[in-house]
């Protein structure tokens, strides 16, 4: 059996959808303690306030600060570990982007700013 | 037939895309003040460039991965955050130099101050970026950059003493000034080895689809496009060293350096260093701005490719407009380019640690790389260039308080 090792090989890894489409990186792991029975990885965690936590405490009072300013409410998206298809120079999962919280910022930019000027969208490849 | 086609244009790009803001102004500065004295930094800066560039292509083509990714998810977000900062924060100072570089051209090609050619500048780098693919921005800058072999011809018609040349490849101690002397030692070093260009080569790596099997087009390029590229920073000296040391000018300002080519070529010596300063700048603008791009979007995970709509990478196209519109604001304001250009590269040349040591590692790891770990001659090249980019950190700040200016 090939061990996978949580930290060097999942932590900080490209998550991509079914499709191989981006969806951020795996900013943090929960691993579940259960009452007589082995712990076990229970979710991986996509987000700023993770990835700020992990950096130090200045870092979550700066993002902190910043999504306060922009009166943006901070999001997790947590992906239930059993997603996971593939783990090998990305972590794969067997799911849609478009169907979780992790492109928020990408759709809003799309929307409001990209999709309005000029030969932003079209046909898929320039 | 196609690798022969790729070596070439790799080649190309090492000629076209050597010569920009920094090492334009650095080269000259060195010439016009020690004549051909200072040649050795641009044989070092070029020899370190030749090994970075070599290594982050291979990198990219065994791992799949870019440097950035690579520095992420080997060493971690806490330690990521260092070469995310610091390459965020030089590559825009030396963006807003090249954004200057071509304003400055323009306006000596024009009278129009150059401050109110910050903005329609910014523009049409934008556009180019918004609407083009990775292939029109690399092969188009590099093929118009071709016109810095200039510098080579105007070398040639001054008749250098070569062996005096020669000379100067061998770092030698000053007669004056010691301080400015490595000051621009190590400006010519942080202008030769940016971090944004191995980190843009190893993205366009990926752009391209590389392989294993472009190991060898990678090893051929980055040495064939560096011994050009490096030569023609060489001659900028040389000419530098030959037409401003006996006339005991200083380059204060880029104005002065407009007649850098006059004496070995005429009127024609003015248009082509206009030409050469206007285009290899804002190649090297195009470039910057999406390096800063790729360096973000994939630190953090987003969706990037020049190869695809805006749309479909939203964060990535908008990250690179705002930065493009970031770095005309100085030149909006009419900061002095030249000082700018010199500040940047000495940051650039003190930034460097943090993405060549890491390097070190991610080279010998035999998880990331396989079977083409460095070998021993690319070990105490990566090595030895670690330990150099230390030395250079150390000494970067003193230097630039008893040197520059």
């Amino acid at each position: 059996m090939k061990g996978v090792h949580l930290v060097h090989d999942v932590l900080d890894a490209q998550l991509v959808d079914r499709k191989r489409q981006k969806m951020g990186r795996v900013d943090g792991l929960v691993i579940e303690l259960r009452d007589g029975e082995p712990p076990r990885v229970a979710e991986l965690l996509v987000g700023g306030s993770v990835l700020a936590e992990r950096i130090g405490r200045w870092m979550v009072a700066i993002s902190g600060a910043v999504s306060r300013l922009f009166g943006i409410e901070p999001e997790v998206t947590r992906i239930p570990f059993e997603q996971v298809r593939v783990i090998d120079s990305c972590v794969e999962l067997d799911i849609d982007a478009s169907s979780t919280n992790t492109l928020r910022s990408e759709r809003w930019l799309d929307e409001h700013i990209v999709c309005r000027i000029p030969g932003g969208a079209g046909p898929e490849r320039k | 037939m196609k690798k022969i086609a790729e070596v070439a244009l790799g080649v190309v790009t090492g000629i076209g895309g050597f010569l920009e803001v920094g090492s334009l102004a650095t080269s000259a500065q060195g010439g016009s003040e020690f004549g051909f004295q200072l040649g050795w930094a641009v044989l070092l800066g070029s020899i370190s460039l030749m090994i970075l560039m070599e290594a982050s292509g291979r990198l990219a083509a065994v791992s799949n991965r870019t440097l950035a990714d690579q520095l992420r998810e080997r060493f971690g977000i806490r330690f990521f955050l260092a070469p995310l900062v610091v390459g965020l924060v030089v590559s825009l100072l030396v963006l807003a130099s090249e954004i200057g570089g071509v304003a400055l051209a323009l306006q000596m090609a024009t009278g129009v101050r150059f401050q109110l050619w910050a903005l329609p500048i910014a523009f049409l780098a934008w556009v180019l970026l918004w609407r083009g693919t990775f292939s029109i921005v690399e092969n188009g800058a590099a093929m118009l950059g071709l016109v810095s072999i200039v510098f080579a011809v105007g070398a040639a018609a001054l008749h250098p003493r070569w062996t005096s040349v020669g000379a100067g490849l061998l770092p030698t101690r000053p007669a004056h000034d010691a301080a400015r002397y490595w000051y621009l030692g190590v400006s010519i070093l942080g202008a030769s080895i940016s971090p944004y260009l191995y980190m843009f080569y190893s993205s366009g790596a990926i752009e391209d689809g590389w392989t294993t099997e472009d190991l060898a087009v990678n090893r051929i390029t980055s040495v064939l496009g560096n011994v050009f590229g490096g030569g023609l920073s060489l001659m900028v000296l040389v000419v530098a060293a030959l037409v401003f040391l006996p006339r005991h000018i200083h380059i204060d300002a880029y104005e002065q350096m407009g007649l850098i080519l006059t004496p070995a070529l005429g009127h024609p010596g003015f248009v082509f260093f206009l030409a050469t300063l206007g285009i290899t700048c804002f190649g090297t603008t195009l470039e910057i701005a999406l390096a800063i791009a790729y360096l973000l979007a994939q630190g953090l995970g987003w969706q990037w490719s020049e190869n695809l709509r805006p749309s479909q990478d939203s964060r990535f196209s908008v990250t690179y407009t705002v930065v493009i519109l970031l770095a005309a604001i100085p030149i909006l304001l009419g900061v002095n380019v030249l000082g700018l250009t010199n500040i940047s590269m000495v940051l650039t040349a003190a930034s460097l640690p943090v993405t060549v040591v890491p390097m070190v590692l991610l080279m010998n790891d035999r998880d990331v790389m396989g079977k083409s770990v460095n070998g021993i001659v690319a070990n105490v090249a990566l090595i030895g260039l670690a330990v150099l980019t230390c030395v250079i950190l150390l000494a970067a700040l003193p230097l630039q308080l008893l040197g520059g200016g």
